[in-house]
């Protein structure tokens, strides 16, 4: 199974517990995300989401300006995006015990 | 500021990538793409130098997916395609909507064993759309070699069709869906053609629409007119009551067929007369009924019957034998002179 596809429905609560460390821009998280282990995850994935979650309100930002390239938009998570990460890392942890659950059972049958 | 990294390859691209979105609202290609130019230019900026953008289908890919939103669909229209999708999704959700219920989950799980019969009735309905709705024949079940053929034949594809058999491709599964759907929707036309069918079977070839059945006394599905009784001699009997076992009378049905002939190639007509008992009351249980010449009835609109006119006397109908056979062991000394007054011709 390729990984990339099973990252396609939890990069929402991968982005957001990201962001709940410490407030990143763009390219800054997607780097936090590979050295995390997600090494598959691409720019443009990463980039979408957080500009959905923005749209959504889960997400607040603001610019940075930068000397060297153009100005840095840094996301930081506020309460709305605390209570979706809450919520989503509940289900996360109850799916993925049932996942272990199933697959270690299928292991000693 | 940013706008003087946003290039003008930056700017082709991030138009190029809304291009490949154009399918989605513009709400959601705002929620992808808002703010795409600079996050392009950032993205730039961080990768290694020399670094160049992407194809923008595949960005616009990646977003889609990271977004759970559907894949493009192809230019071609392909509007059965998309009905079908729709249905399956429809029935996806619905599922996994109710499975989220102990008792419904159990219902289905229920539903889900009568799949098989399901194959069988709607193969059954498709049977019944081809030789009653198109070839304008049928019943229940087929009374030729051919009919059972096309059975047995629906039977089985539809079997194996809903064993995930003898499908090619997604427009055959498309095909299933929407014969499902029209199975259901056709089963009580079928059930009540075939209902139509078989009551004409039994009522016999007479039968026509705009008819009533016969609800008097008939013998091989057509109306009695009349009823000679002969006694254990052979004898004609006149004045016989009729009762069947609960005590109703057994007369014959007088709104259908109230009429006799007055020879036996009927060249003249007549009509029938029903019997009168002392109470003073008529009835049609009395037999032989007897008759008057046509001509000699007139239309009673009280009654809605041509009847006797006043001063005719009835008289007795046509036999078809003066005598039978006498009944086996039937004494003959009881053999009564000939009662029968009825005329041979």
């Amino acid at each position: 199974m390729d990984a990339t596809q099973l990252l396609k429905g939890v990069l929402d609560v991968a982005v957001l517990a990201v962001v709940e460390d410490e407030d990143g821009y763009g390219y800054d998280v997607v780097r936090r995300l590979r050295t995390g282990g997600l090494e598959e995850v691409g720019d443009a994935s990463v980039y979408g989401t957080l500009r959905r979650l923005y749209s959504a309100g889960a997400l607040t930002t603001y610019v940075v300006p930068s000397e060297e390239g153009p100005h840095r938009k840094y996301y930081g998570i506020n309460d709305e995006g605390r209570t979706m990460l809450d919520s989503q890392r509940k289900v996360w942890t109850e799916f993925s015990q049932t996942m272990n659950d199933l697959l270690e059972r299928k292991v000693r049958s | 500021m940013t706008t003087t990294f946003v290039t003008a390859d930056i700017e082709e691209f991030a138009a190029q990538v809304r291009s490949h979105l154009a399918d989605l609202g513009a709400e959601e290609i705002e929620e992808l793409t808002g703010g795409l130019e600079a996050d392009l230019a950032e993205e730039l900026q961080e990768r290694p130098a020399g670094s160049t953008l992407r194809d923008p289908a595949g960005y616009a890919l990646e977003l889609r997916t990271a977004a759970g939103l559907p894949l493009k669909q192809s230019k071609k229209a392909r509007p059965f395609a998309d009905f079908v999708t729709s249905l399956r999704q429809q029935r996806d959700d619905m599922a996994v909507s109710l499975r989220t219920n102990r008792f419904l989950s159990s219902v289905m799980d229920f539903a889900t064993s009568l799949r098989p019969s399901w194959w069988i009735l709607r193969a059954w309905v498709a049977y019944q759309v081809v030789v009653a709705f198109w070839l304008g024949v049928g019943g229940v079940l087929p009374e030729s070699l051919g009919g059972w053929l096309f059975l047995l034949t629906s039977f089985t594809t539809s079997v194996q069709w809903g064993r995930g058999q003898w499908l090619r491709g997604n427009w055959m599964g498309g095909l299933v869906s929407v014969g499902n759907v029209a199975a259901v929707l056709l089963l009580v036309p079928a059930l009540s053609v075939a209902g139509t069918f078989a009551n004409q079977a039994s009522a016999g070839d007479f039968y026509d629409e705009g008819e009533t059945a016969v609800t008097g006394l008939s013998s091989g599905g057509e109306p009695v007119g009349n009823v000679f009784a002969y006694d254990a001699q052979g004898n004609l009997l006149e004045n016989v009551q009729l009762f069947d076992q609960s005590g109703k009378p057994l007369a014959i049905d007088s709104n259908s067929f109230d009429y006799g002939c007055l020879d036996k190639e009927c060249l003249e007509s007549a009509i029938l007369v029903p019997g009168q008992l002392e109470t003073g009351a008529t009835t049609w249980n009395i037999f032989p009924l007897q008759q008057v010449p046509t001509g000699d009835a007139v239309y009673n609109e009280r009654t809605d019957r041509n009847e006797p006119a006043e001063g005719v006397d009835a008289t007795q109908p046509v036999v078809p034998f003066i005598k039978v056979p006498a009944v086996f062991g039937a004494d003959k000394s009881e053999l009564a002179p000939d009662k029968a007054k009825a005329k041979s011709e």
